[in-house]
């Protein structure tokens, strides 16, 4: 009996979170649905399946401009996360291994970097990348999204690094390890996991950015996807199912390689913020 | 064989040191260190970002916005509205699916994802699908049920008028809900079985072990996730800027486009700048109180 009634209670718990799931991503399969439809069809039958796939609006969508827009995407987004990991790990590794007076003065400066949205330094940085000539090329926004990346990446990593027993150091020292092959023979592989979930993350973070290129960039040629939807909005907004095939060529790809990689998506959005 | 004397192997460590952490260090100064500290020194003056002259002005920006300012009781307003609601309704909603999926089965994994899903879209991608999906007067899903119910009185223009905040941070706890929901899962799972196994002996009912049990246990989780919950609502710039680009007359303006607009729009310096100082003094006390709340032993 007792078995019977907490059975019952599971399909009902269930039946509620497929409801609430079905209800949370009801936007995005309206979105995905009526950038199925002709104009004519979504006016009349907006919630409704759309009686011809017209995936030729994904052609269209795209045909204006996403091919710049991906592009520049790609070129900042890999650039930056490389070079922000690189970064981080020899910051890293500089701090867990070498005890020096200035070490203290960096990690407070990391940990208080963590905490400062792009907001607060806004202007500053506006100039600062207008005056050094940066404005509208990869170098300004790969450097500004470096930076901002920095903070957290090395914190996270740091925390990995101080996690590897002196142990494996001296017996590495023993076997005639110089630095340079302690970083990459050692720490770098036993940190694998937390240095792909800092990858990800930065890889979220610079691909959706918006704020940064909308500040940093004023052609179309240089706009990342985000900028690039919002031009593609301005001009195309006669045709509301135009619009939905361009919100769908802006977020889809990078959704499909999420639901690839759920668990180190998840993992490493959520990993600096979960201590331990 | 000669051994290299203590200063020398000394003196190579702190070379290699600085070749190592030169780089990294140089372009995080230079990008992130010094905008920061220049947003202090600018509030300070009266500057447009363009001519050679800048005038000190001491407190003037200060003191010009919350006094005289009207749209900067406005943006403060909407702000904390927007911030108060993300901090709610973010951390209920992901504890109330963390309480669902907490235990790590295949179907719950399943769910997880689809729950954070929002949480991995482009920003002006979900504010467009829901401007026209949802929230356009004529064929929006929001307006389009409310007739079907025949609550057609109560159809509105859901991004203008009054309603541009709340409509906005709705779609805000959209995609922290799943950030939400698995800091919260974490939580709970950190939360050994031993301590309900006493509270069902001491006859604990199911709510009073939540609150007296659980809730407590969770303080550390819920601090973080207030505190990103606001450092997010405070600097919320994105979906504001996109969907209304701060309303007529400020109806949603919150800090940071008010801030925004002051520097490009306005061109002062010295008033984006002291915005810019203010959010990060909130910034900063918040943090250092969750800091402190979560070193205390309850």
């Amino acid at each position: 009996m007792m078995i019977e009634g907490q059975r019952t209670l599971r399909i009902l718990k269930y039946l509620i979170v497929a409801l609430l799931a079905f209800a949370v991503l009801y936007p995005i399969l309206l979105c995905l649905v009526n950038s199925l439809k002709t104009d004519k069809e979504m006016y009349t039958n907006f919630l409704g399946l759309p009686r011809q796939y017209r995936w030729e609006n994904y052609v269209e969508a795209w045909s204006k401009g996403f091919t710049i827009y991906y592009r520049n995407t790609f070129i900042v987004t890999i650039l930056s996360v490389a070079v922000s990991i690189v970064g981080s790990l020899l910051l890293a590794y500089v701090l867990t291994r070498k005890r020096f007076k200035l070490n203290p003065i960096i990690y407070t400066l990391v940990i208080v970097g963590m905490t400062i949205p792009p907001q607060i330094s806004a202007t500053p940085l506006y100039l600062l990348v207008k005056d050094l000539r940066l404005m509208n090329r990869y170098a300004g926004l790969i450097l500004t999204f470096v930076a901002y990346r920095l903070p957290f990446t090395t914190f996270i990593i740091y925390g990995c690094f101080k996690g590897i027993p002196a142990q494996i150091e001296e017996a590495a020292n023993i076997d005639g390890c110089g630095e340079g092959q302690l970083l990459t023979r050692i720490f770098i592989p036993l940190s694998k996991p937390i240095i792909t979930a800092a990858m990800i993350f930065s890889l979220v973070y610079v691909w959706n950015n918006y704020f940064f290129p909308l500040m940093l960039t004023t052609t179309n040629e240089m706009k990342m996807i985000a900028n690039g939807l919002v031009q593609f909005q301005g001009q195309y907004r006669s045709s509301y199912t135009l619009m939905f095939a361009g919100s769908v060529v802006a977020f889809l790809p990078l959704l499909i390689v999420y639901f690839i990689a759920q668990k180190q998506f998840i993992m490493g959005m959520t990993s600096g913020a979960i201590k331990g | 064989m000669e051994h290299s004397t203590v200063q020398e192997t000394h003196r190579k460590e702190f070379l290699i040191y600085l070749a190592m952490a030169a780089a990294p260090l140089t372009v995080y100064i230079i990008f992130f260190i010094l905008p920061n500290l220049q947003t202090l020194v600018y509030s300070f003056f009266k500057w447009d970002g363009v001519s050679p002259e800048k005038v000190f002005v001491g407190l003037d920006n200060y003191v010009n916005l919350i006094l005289r300012e009207p749209l900067f009781s406005k943006s403060l307003r909407n702000t904390v509205t927007y911030t108060a609601m993300l901090i709610f309704f973010g951390t209920i909603s992901g504890l109330a699916l963390a309480l669902l999926l907490k235990v790590s089965t295949r179907i719950n994994s399943f769910f997880r994802s689809l729950f954070f899903a929002p949480g991995v879209l482009c920003a002006i991608a979900v504010g467009l699908m829901w401007k026209i999906g949802l929230y356009d007067p004529t064929i929006g899903a929001v307006n389009g049920v409310l007739k079907m119910l025949g609550l057609k009185s109560l159809t509105a223009t859901w991004l203008s008028g009054g309603t541009e905040v709340v409509c906005i941070v709705l779609i805000h706890i959209w995609t922290f809900m799943g950030f939400s929901m698995i800091m919260y899962i974490a939580g709970l799972n950190a939360i050994s079985e031993d301590l309900y196994e006493a509270a069902l002996i001491d006859g604990a009912g199911r709510v009073k072990t939540f609150i007296r049990v659980t809730l407590p246990l969770l303080g550390d989780t819920t601090g973080t996730v207030v505190l990103l919950a606001l450092i997010n609502g405070f600097t919320c710039f994105d979906y504001v800027y996109f969907l209304t680009k701060g309303g007529t007359n400020g109806s949603s303006e919150v800090l940071a486009t008010l801030l925004y607009k002051q520097m490009f729009t306005y061109g002062s310096v010295g008033k984006s700048a002291a915005i810019s100082v203010m959010l990060l003094l909130v910034i900063l006390v918040f943090s250092l109180l969750q800091r402190q709340l979560s070193r205390r032993d309850w």
